[in-house]
Order: structure tokens, then C-alpha cells, then sequence
């Protein structure tokens, strides 16, 4: 039994360590473009100069002799003959499989704005080249745009803070992480990104980036006509799935690649983890479909089921907060219930008993229990106590061997 | 694995083990007496809550055998040692994403109030031969028994 | 009653008695420190209150004040200034009827024993008056009085007792008592509920307190015992359970309050009294001291040679004492009366007679002393000393001796019998005792000269008073006190000792001249040539007056205030309320005070900086937490190093 991974990111790591965990002797290769394994969540801290690359690892440096798991790193994969059950590598290297998961993760997307395709001085915040890309461009640059104020572009923004570049965010949503926050938790972040002079631009497209002389950037225009002067500007407009690889129309994509509960593609013996499914695309969720993908492939039934995507914890400028399910109430009949002082900002959604959605800010002690409460809409109508002193005591239920557990699940 | 057993009906919230805990992870000293009982910096790892009945709950880290944290985890911070069953943290890894404080089931996790950049943790008293805070516990609400890793 | 059958007990510098102990089937405070053990950090801190219904508050890093508003400073220093109240109202109690009892006597021209006494007394107050019986009864009118002043009235002998340099210091801190009495009502009232919040405040009624204590429950009670009861004479003693010679009827003692059985132990030698003892079948009666009434007698011991056996030990002895099944009544007048001697009595058979209620146990007979009913108890007690003795020994089994008790009635219904198992090897034969401020210094030849020039020379590097009580959780049942005393005497300093310390001190042999092999050199020397030990027994906590009497004639022999002296003070296992009243007159006399158990302060930053660093400029006086006996030796014998130098010697 053979088993290839294509990935070496959350997913494709966890897997290939779980795999090894269930089986002690097949083989387990994983093939990957990447030429190392880190958290792409932590390349800002990179960017801010606090971390190297090796300080974002997230598993030891002998991960792959430990776990005996023969990596092929550095090397794209170019497509998959799916009769022949082979793995074709960018340097006609084949690799055989009896069964393969697809962990390639996605990339960043450029939308297609007037010359930001071709520009030169545009740079991406996915992988760990575009880190060393962007430390190429802060040695030329003053100004900067990022374009996107979701997570990544925040992420980018913490990043450049301290590297001396004069940064601009241009946010087409009326706030900043707009999927995360509402208007009020959006503005204390404003505020204290406008204590770092940082510039926020909202409710505004890019409409053109202005190009000067050999095609660097030199000026970007919004939709409300301001225009802003800039070096660099990093685009975190969203992913898409790695999936150009993919030419066989047996494996089914749709958003991503198309899973069932047990991580399957459409295709026998092939599974897919991770963003590339776009379930959900947070790290959580990708390292649960790697871990649940592997048990499949071994031949152990597991479901992965969790696709509570609506979860985000941030921690930026020493203000930290959490954001479960909705950020409004999706009409007038829920109730809101709120906690505002100089320096916490608590909100939570629910109905009848059900918890929609939650946002803690300043405060997120203890938060577990409004995850479950809002993942598996457990009812807490006679839970007679103030909303935001719930906790885990009001649904004490322990087994046997004293893991707690929800005796409402 | 050893897994602190929780017998909430005999916990009558003295914080003896919050104390306890309090002092054996304090920088300035293990004893009782080292505890600046107004620097924030000292907390506990677990705690103790009052349920909707009016009655304490202790809420303790279980080292879960699947453990949300871990799975949670971006920096590799948390890590669950299959051999002892222990879940550690690992505050030099950590990237203070706080992904975990937010995914722990049971709300056991919080940053730590003085910096707001570690999570804190319990870490069985880190290999000490029986947790302190069971060791404080003056009714037997909370005692060490083997299970099953 | 529960039969303890292999728990643990704890520790004890005494090893005889450990062992004994550990053997034994009953339970002890001994044996319960182990399941006592996890002990509340907030109430060890002393943030915990529980003065009002909306608490018991704790501070905490995430509560740093209680639902009142107190915050850590003002819950630690009410509970100190309500503990420190507690224990001085405790030896106000004594003092008052001991006044009271010397008034009895001089108002029916009783025997006074202590002429002397009375007349260094005397003319301390200022009274001048040539017949001795009145002298006495104005003497006692004027403590009375003052006990009885109100608050706003200053107490008038505590510028006539007190050192002057002192009472300066005292002035212009505003520490000078007002009425004791009242005082300590006051501090009660200060420490309720939403009252006072002001920690300095409060640690210096502490003060105010502790010169009360020192001045009238300690000082003058052993003073006015003195008159009553005979004054302090130097002599060897036995000491130990060895004491208890089981062909007496022996009645153990329990207090502090001398006075109230100075009729009974007259009396017990009187001849038709010994005649009904021995119709009982014993040789006679004998007082066996247990706690610091046991010291008193100890003390004065030169004139109870007859009725008094001996001290066998301190107060955490008093339950393994009456377990050796030696002892036929017990008599209690004050504390240490510990209430798990209730069960060992019952199991004993052992009679138990309350004579204040201040002191009873749950199966006591309470008879309330007054000196006007003083022959009727005491001849109740001799009764039902006789009863005790005959029902009880009437089923014995004398380990090891031959009983002299043939001709008694069985009493085949009873189904325990009681085992007497005294232990001969415990104690001492040559305990030196009967020093107090005025023997010691005539034993010096009339003035303190000679141990000066000894501190002077260097031959005596300076004088530590180890004092106070004993406890069972600072390493052990004295185990700190003897392995401290033990450092000191090696670093050539001289120990003084008052309280259940000397108990423990006495009974493993550092108070017999043996124990000079175990001092420094020099010391070893000075106590060779002298024939005394290098640890001097004054006797009761009472005589820590008396070590501050004798701390007091230095100075001004030096022509220096107290706090210059090569003086260091510990009570290294303090135990109670009262040892904190002692305390704070340490601290009000300028001197360095050592603790092994922080006194539940450590929670106030406020409270510990001020007892520990800040009074030093105030009144001198030091308090120091440690807990590690080397430690606490090393910095003890640095403060004694540093006065020399200041003094300018070497």
C-alpha cells in the first residue's frame, strides 16, 4: 500500500503524520511545491522581521525521519493519470499511488483591475516566496496599498507596520474585517491602526493602478476618485483553489474540489483536504479533513463533519477578540445583548434560546463554551443566568474516564 | 495517562487549588507566602465557576484525548503527547492567535491577563509527582486516576 | 472516641516523647497535624474576612478588594489588630485577678512571701506606707485602677514601669495606653465591620497594645506573684514526665494565673490532708506542672519543694502527660487547655476542675475561684482528688512497678482498665531554674557588671531571648526553638527563655549545665566557669517581662535605650494571639523580633513593609519572617553584630 499526499501544508501534514500514526510500515510520500513546511499564517511575523522561517515551523525539523515519510519538496505537480494511478511531477518524475489525497491549498487572486495584473510592485501574502518578494520591495518602497481589509490584508498591514513603508488599506466592505466584526468592533481596530498612522479607505473599490516608468507602480485610484501614491501594494483579495493540476473531470470541483463526509473526491482513491476543497478555509478545519482524510485512506471509518467555518480569533495591536457565526442579526426579532466599556466590546446574537453569533472584544476568557453554543445551536433558554457569564459549569457532563462532554449532543 | 477526576458535588470553593496552582507556577517562589495575592500576573490554570444552580463547578483542563487546541494550533504550540497523555503548550512557539482559547469545547483557556500573550495552561504541574492543586484539595473533589490514553 | 492506630505524627525535638507518642492508641495534637495539613493560602495570608454576611471575602488578583471596599492592607490589619486585642485582653485577664487576688490578701493580712518584692514595687509606684498588708492592698488598687480607666484616660504606672527613653518615643508616637481594659474594647470595636480602614492606624494601636501587655500582663503579674507567692530563687530541677511519681495523687495544673492556686498548693501539704491521702493509699499529694502555671511553680520552686513534683512539659505534652495514666485530677484556671484532652481524661478517668470559665472544657466541673470561696474549692478539690485517684487506680496495671495499691476494691464491671505507663527516661534531673531579673543578677554578684564586661570582651557575643510558645508546624513540636537555640549558644550568644519554649528547651537537656559542650568556645567558657547552662529558664511567657525588666536595668546601666543593645528576640514558634500581644511590646521596646510563621500579614504589602522595615525608624523595633533556621540564626546574629559595632565594640 502506497500512500501520496500532495501538500505539505495543515492538511497534507496532519494526514501524513496520522497516517504513520495507523500504519507503521506502508510507505507515505508527500509531494509538495513548497520547499519547506511552515504556518502561512504567521508569515507577517516574518514580514515584521519577529520571526524566520524557521520560527514559523509547526512541527520539528525531524518530522519527516521521525514519522518515516519521503518528502519531494521543491516540485509542482502537473497532472494525474487517474487510471494509471500515477502522479506526474514537473520533471516528468512519475509517482505511483494506491491512494492519494489532494492537499494543495489555494493562492492568492488578483482581480482583474486596470494594469494590477501586470504591474510591477504588486505582491501576493500566501506563500513564503512572497514574503522574500516583499522584502525585495520595501527596500524601494515608501508608500504602500494593501488592497483588502479581511484577514490577510490585516495580517499584511501588522506586518509592514514596523518596516518603516507608510501603509494605505483600501476595503471595498463599509469597515474593516467586515466578516468578522461590526461596525462598533471595527472601529476600535480603526482607531488604533490610525495611532500607527495608517490610512483606512472603506466603502471603495480600486478602479486603476497608475504606472510609471518600467511599469512599477506608481499611483492607485479608487472609485471615489482619491488618489493614493504608493510603491507597493499587496493584494489580499481573496483565494482560489490550487486546482490547475487537476484535468480529469472525474474529480468533481465546484468552489474547490468536491468532498464527502469522509473526504473523498468523486473519484475512487482519491481524497481531498484543505483549502483546496474551500470548505471552509481556516487552519482548524483543514488539519480535521487531513486527519479524517488519513483514517479513510487506512480504511477506518471517520466523519469529518465539522464545517463550522463562521470561527476567527485575532490579536492585533495588543487588542485581542474573537468572532463566532453571524456579526448582525439577520432581521429584528433577535435579540442582541451587549457589553461596552473603555475597553471591551461584547456582543451575542440569539433567539429563542439559540445563539447565532458572538463578538468579544478586549475580553475572550474562557470563550470555548459560545463555540459550541453557537456551533451545535444548543438551546440555553433555561439556563437562568446572565448570557455572558455561561460557561462551561451550566453543561457539566463528565464520562468515565473524566473527559468532559455535552450531554445535549 | 493520569487525569485529574472531578467529583464537583464535594467541591466547596475554597480556591484551595487555585491558590495552589497560583503558587507553584509563580517566578518568585513555590511557597504559599511568594504569592502577591494583587499581581495579576499570577492566575491559575483551571478554576473554579458558579453554575446556574448556585453551585461551584471546578473547570479543569482534561488533556483531551482529541485534543481542539492542538488541532487548532498554527504554530505547533500545542502539542498532545500520545506516551504521557499530556497536553503542552509551548509558550516560545506560540504565536498568540488565541485560535485555541477560542476552540477549547469547555472554555477552559484564557490569554494570561498581565500581557495578553500566552495562553494559559495547565501543564500537570510539568511532571511533579502529583498536580499541586490536587494535592491542596481539602475535600478529595479533585483526584488523580490512571485511564487509557 | 477515635483510637488512632497508625497515622503519622509529627515531629518533636523531644524524641522520648515522640517516641511515646507514636506509640500511643489515643489521638494527639500530634497526631492530627497530618490530616490538617492543607492549610488555606488566603487565610495563611491573612486575606481572608469573615467579618460580615456578604463575605467571606478573599482577595485575589481577580478581587483585590472585598464587596466593602477593604483591600488587602485594611483585611490584613484588622485581623492582626483583632488578634493582637485577643491576646493582650487574655493577659489583662491574668493580671486583673491577680490584682485582685494580691488585694484579697492584703485586705486579710494573708501570708505575703515576697517582701522584697513588695517593696521594689512599691516604691516603683511611689507608695509609701510601712505596714506591708496595706502596702499591698494599694499596690493592687492602683493596677486595678488603671485597668479600669477609660480609653480617654492614660494609664498612670506606665511611666513609673517603663524605661524613659522609651516612654519618650512611646509620647511622640501617641502609643501610650489609655485604660487596658477599654483599649482592648476599643480595638474590637475598630476591627468590625465598615469601621476602620486604616492600616498604619491600626498596627499602631498594635503598639498601644503590646505596651499594655508587656507593662501589666506581663511584668507586673509575675511582679505581684512574686509578693503573693515567693520570689524567684536559682536552683536545679527535675523535669520531664520523670516528675510523676505515681504513689502520689497527682493534679496536673493548667494556666496562668499563679495566684488563683496559691491556697490549694499550701494546703495539699497540710498534714490532715496528707493523712486522708494516705487513707486513700497514696504517700501524699503533688502538683505536676504542664504549660506556664507549671513554670510558675517551676520558678518558684524553692518554696513548693514539697508539693510541687516538677514541670513535665509544655502545652503540646499535656495530652500525652495525662495518656501516661499518671495523672488523677486535672485543675484549670486559663490556657493552655487544650481541648483535646476532653476524650484522653474521659478514656483516663481523669477528673477535670474549671476554676474560670474563661478556661473550660466541655466535660469539666466549673467552680468559679474567688478568693473568699478559696478553702471551700479547695478542699472540694482534694475530695474529689481522692475520689478520682481511688475509682481509677482501682483497676490499674502499673507498667513496671509494684503497685502500692493492694488494698483496693475491684471493679469487675468496668470493662476498660487503664494502663499507667510513665516514662522514666524522660526529662532532665539538673534543669537549672529560678532565674529572674533580680536572682540573676544577684547570682552576678549584686549588679551586671560582670555580664557586660562579658558582652564587652566578646565572651558573650550578646543575649537572645528565644521566647514564647511552642507549635507543631515550624518543622515540628519544638523542633525549630531547639535547633535555633542550638545555632545561637554555637555562635556564642547568650539564650534567655520564657514560655512553653523553655518546656521544650528543658526537656531535651539545653537547660541543664551539660549543654555548655554545645555552645562556642567562649560561651562554653562563661558557662563552665559559671556551673550554668548557655540557655537561662525565666519560666512562664509571663517572665518575657522580666527578660524586658532585665533588658531595661542594661540600658540604663549602659546609659543607652533598649534598641542599642546586642538584644535580638525570637518567638520562632509562636502559636497564639497571645504570643502576638508579646510581640507587639517587642516591637514597641525597639527590639528585633523573629518569627519562623509569618503572623497572617504576608497578604498586605502595606502591613508587612511597616512591621518589617518602616518601624525601625518609628520605635526601632523589627519584625523578621524566617523560616529556614540557619537563615534566621545568620541574620539574628548579624543585627547582635551590628549593635556591637554601633556601641563600639569589636
Amino acid at each position: 500500500m502506497k500512500y501520496v499526499i500532495i501538500g505539505a501544508s495543515a492538511a497534507g501534514i496532519n494526514a501524513a503524520k496520522t497516517l504513520r500514526e495507523l500504519d507503521s510500515s506502508n510507505e507515505i510520500v508527500i509531494i509538495s511545491k513548497d520547499n519547506n513546511v511552515y504556518s502561512r499564517c504567521m508569515l507577517h511575523h516574518v514580514i515584521s522581521g519577529n520571526r524566520d522561517l524557521e520560527k514559523i515551523a509547526f512541527e520539528d525539523k525531524d518530522f519527516f525521519s521521525k514519522y518515516n515519510i519521503r518528502w519531494v519538496k521543491g516540485i509542482e505537480v502537473i497532472d494525474i493519470s487517474t487510471d494509471k494511478k500515477e502522479v506526474i511531477l514537473e520533471n516528468d518524475k512519475i509517482e505511483k499511488y494506491d491512494k492519494l489525497l489532494i492537499a494543495t491549498g489555494a493562492s492568492s487572486f488578483i482581480p482583474p483591475v486596470k494594469n494590477l495584473r501586470e504591474a510591477k510592485g504588486v505582491y501576493s501574502l500566501r506563500n513564503y516566496d512572497d514574503v522574500l518578494n516583499i522584502e525585495e520591495g520595501i527596500k524601494k518602497s515608501k508608500k504602500a496599498v494593501i488592497l483588502g481589509a479581511g484577514l490577510v490584508g490585516i495580517d499584511a498591514a501588522i506586518g509592514l507596520m514596523e518596516r518603516g513603508v507608510k501603509l494605505s488599506i483600501v476595503e471595498m466592505a463599509n469597515r474593516i474585517l467586515p466578516l468578522q466584526l461590526d461596525q462598533k468592533g471595527a472601529d476600535r481596530y480603526q482607531k488604533l491602526f490610525r495611532t500607527k498612522d495608517i490610512d483606512i479607505y472603506t466603502s471603495v473599490r480600486l478602479e486603476e493602478v497608475i504606472l510609471k516608468e518600467g511599469g512599477f507602480v506608481d499611483k492607485v485610484k479608487l472609485s471615489d476618485g482619491t488618489l493614493l501614491e504608493c510603491d507597493m501594494i499587496v493584494v489580499a483579495a481573496g483565494v482560489r483553489p490550487n486546482v490547475g493540476f487537476i484535468k480529469d473531470e472525474h474529480i468533481k470541483i465546484d468552489k474547490g474540489i468536491v468532498i464527502d463526509k469522509n473526504c473523498r473526491t468523486t473519484l475512487t482513491d482519491v481524497y481531498a483536504a484543505g483549502d483546496v476543497t474551500f470548505t471552509a478555509p481556516i487552519w482548524p478545519i483543514a488539519v480535521k479533513q487531513g486527519i479524517a482524510a488519513a483514517y479513510n485512506m487506512y480504511g477506518k471509518e471517520k466523519l469529518f463533519d465539522d464545517t463550522f467555518a463562521l470561527r476567527n480569533s485575532m490579536n492585533f495591536l495588543g487588542l485581542e477578540s474573537v468572532s463566532l457565526g453571524v456579526v448582525e442579526a439577520p432581521y429584528s426579532r433577535y435579540t442582541i445583548d451587549i457589553i461596552e466599556t473603555k475597553d471591551v466590546y461584547k456582543k451575542i446574537i440569539h433567539k429563542d434560546g439559540i445563539v447565532y453569533g458572538a463578538i468579544l472584544i478586549g475580553d475572550i476568557d474562557y470563550c470555548g463554551v459560545l463555540h459550541q453554543l453557537i456551533k451545535y445551536k444548543i438551546n440555553i433558554s433555561n439556563i437562568n443566568k446572565n448570557i455572558f457569564k455561561i460557561d462551561y459549569s451550566d453543561f457539566f457532563s463528565i464520562k468515565q474516564d473524566g473527559q468532559y462532554k455535552y450531554e445535549a449532543l | 495517562m493520569k487525569r485529574i477526576m472531578i467529583n464537583k458535588d464535594l467541591c466547596s470553593a475554597c480556591l484551595n487549588c487555585y491558590m495552589a496552582c497560583m503558587a507553584e507556577h509563580n517566578k518568585n517562589g513555590k511557597s504559599v507566602f511568594d504569592v502577591d495575592l494583587e499581581d495579576i500576573e499570577n492566575e491559575g490554570r483551571n478554576y473554579i465557576t458558579i453554575d446556574k444552580e448556585g453551585k461551584p463547578v471546578p473547570i479543569f483542563c482534561r488533556h483531551c484525548d482529541e485534543p481542539e487546541c492542538v488541532n487548532t494550533c498554527m504554530s505547533g504550540a500545542m502539542t498532545k503527547d500520545k506516551k504521557t497523555g499530556i497536553v503542552s503548550y509551548n509558550k516560545e512557539k506560540c504565536a498568540s492567535c488565541f485560535m485555541c482559547v477560542m476552540s477549547c469545547p469547555y472554555g477552559v483557556l484564557k490569554p494570561d491577563s498581565k500581557s495578553k500573550t500566552v495562553v494559559v495552561k495547565c501543564d500537570m504541574c510539568d511532571g511533579r509527582e502529583i498536580p499541586r492543586c490536587v494535592e491542596n484539595c481539602p475535600t478529595g473533589a479533585i483526584y488523580l486516576e490512571e485511564v487509557d490514553c | 472516641m477515635s483510637k488512632c492506630g497508625n497515622c503519622t505524627t509529627c515531629q518533636s525535638a523531644d524524641k522520648v516523647l515522640e517516641g511515646f507518642i507514636s506509640s500511643m492508641d489515643m489521638e494527639t495534637s500530634h497526631h492530627r497535624v497530618e490530616s490538617q495539613k492543607v492549610k488555606c493560602g488566603f487565610g495563611q495570608q491573612g486575606v481572608c474576612c469573615r467579618l460580615c454576611a456578604n463575605g467571606p471575602c478573599r482577595i485575589t488578583p481577580k478581587s483585590p478588594r472585598g464587596i466593602c471596599g477593604a483591600n488587602a492592607d485594611t483585611i490584613v490589619a484588622r485581623n492582626f489588630l483583632r488578634a493582637v486585642a485577643s491576646g493582650a485582653a487574655c493577659y489583662l485577664h491574668v493580671i486583673e485577678n491577680t490584682a485582685r487576688n494580691l488585694k484579697s490578701i492584703g485586705e486579710t493580712k494573708g501570708t505575703i512571701k515576697g517582701i522584697n518584692a513588695l517593696n521594689k514595687v512599691a516604691q516603683i509606684f511611689g507608695i509609701e506606707e510601712k505596714d506591708m498588708h496595706k502596702k499591698a492592698v494599694m499596690i493592687a488598687d492602683k493596677v486595678i485602677a488603671d485597668l479600669y480607666k477609660p480609653r480617654f484616660e492614660k494609664m498612670e504606672l506606665v511611666e513609673k514601669m517603663a524605661y524613659k527613653p522609651r516612654v519618650e518615643n512611646w509620647k511622640k508616637l501617641n502609643i501610650m495606653p489609655g485604660g487596658a481594659k477599654s483599649e482592648v474594647f476599643d480595638a474590637v470595636v475598630k476591627t468590625s465591620t465598615n469601621l476602620n480602614s486604616d492600616p498604619v492606624d491600626m498596627l499602631l494601636n498594635c503598639l498601644n497594645l503590646g505596651i499594655s501587655t508587656g507593662l501589666y500582663g506581663l511584668t507586673l503579674t509575675n511582679l505581684l506573684n512574686d509578693i503573693m507567692l515567693g520570689e524567684p530563687v536559682i536552683r536545679a530541677a527535675k523535669v520531664g514526665f520523670k516528675v510523676v511519681d505515681t504513689d502520689y495523687i497527682n493534679i496536673m495544673i493548667t494556666g496562668h494565673q499563679h495566684s488563683t492556686i496559691s491556697h490549694l498548693q499550701d494546703v495539699l501539704i497540710d498534714e490532715k490532708v496528707i493523712e486522708k491521702a494516705k487513707k486513700a493509699g497514696a504517700k501524699g499529694f503533688k502538683l505536676v506542672g504542664c504549660t506556664c502555671v507549671g513554670q510558675d511553680l517551676q520558678l518558684r520552686g524553692e518554696h513548693y519543694q514539697e508539693v510541687f513534683a516538677g514541670h513535665a512539659g509544655n502545652n503540646f505534652t499535656s495530652e500525652p502527660l495525662i495518656a501516661t495514666g499518671g495523672i488523677d485530677l486535672i485543675v484549670s484556671e486559663f490556657n493552655c487547655t487544650l481541648p483535646g484532652i476532653e476524650s484522653i481524661a474521659d478514656e483516663f478517668m481523669v477528673k477535670m476542675i474549671c476554676l474560670d470559665d474563661v478556661a473550660k472544657k466541655a466535660n469539666a466541673e466549673y467552680l468559679q475561684y474567688s478568693f473568699e470561696k478559696r478553702e471551700e474549692i479547695s478542699d472540694y478539690v482534694i475530695d474529689e482528688a481522692i475520689k478520682s485517684y481511688s475509682e481509677r487506680r482501682g483497676n490499674v496495671n502499673i507498667k513496671g512497678k509494684k503497685s502500692f495499691l493492694s488494698a483496693f476494691k475491684k471493679h469487675p464491671e468496668r470493662k476498660s482498665n487503664i494502663t499507667i505507663n510513665v516514662p522514666a527516661d524522660h526529662g532532665y534531673d539538673d534543669v537549672i531554674t529560678g532565674v529572674s531579673e533580680e536572682s540573676l543578677k544577684a547570682f552576678l554578684g549584686g549588679s551586671w557588671k560582670p555580664l557586660v564586661d562579658l558582652i564587652a570582651a566578646g565572651k558573650i557575643k550578646g543575649v537572645a531571648g528565644i521566647v514564647g510558645c511552642s507549635n507543631l508546624t515550624a518543622k515540628g513540636h519544638d523542633v525549630f526553638t531547639v535547633e535555633l537555640t542550638k545555632e545561637l549558644i554555637k555562635r556564642d550568644i547568650i539564650v534567655l527563655s520564657a514560655g512553653c519554649s523553655s518546656g521544650g528547651l528543658e526537656n531535651v537537656g539545653l537547660m541543664s549545665p551539660g549543654a555548655a559542650e554545645l555552645a562556642g568556645e567562649n560561651l562554653k567558657e562563661v558557662c563552665k566557669s559559671l556551673g550554668i547552662p548557655p540557655v537561662l529558664n525565666f519560666g512562664p511567657c509571663l517572665a518575657i517581662g522580666r527578660l524586658e525588666l532585665v533588658a531595661t536595668e542594661l540600658a540604663e546601666y549602659l546609659g543607652i535605650d533598649i534598641p542599642q543593645l546586642p538584644l535580638v528576640l525570637s518567638a520562632p514558634q509562636w502559636l497564639e494571639e497571645q504570643a502576638l500581644a508579646d510581640g507587639a511590646f517587642g516591637l514597641a521596646l525597639g527590639l528585633p523580633l523573629h518569627l519562623a510563621i509569618p503572623p497572617f500579614i504576608t497578604g498586605s504589602k502595606v502591613v508587612t513593609k511597616v512591621l518589617t522595615e518602616d518601624l525601625e525608624t518609628l520605635t526601632g523595633g523589627k519584625l523578621i519572617l524566617e523560616d529556614d533556621v540557619i537563615k534566621a540564626a545568620d541574620k539574628l546574629e548579624e543585627i547582635v553584630l551590628d549593635k556591637r559595632r554601633k556601641l563600639g565594640l569589636k
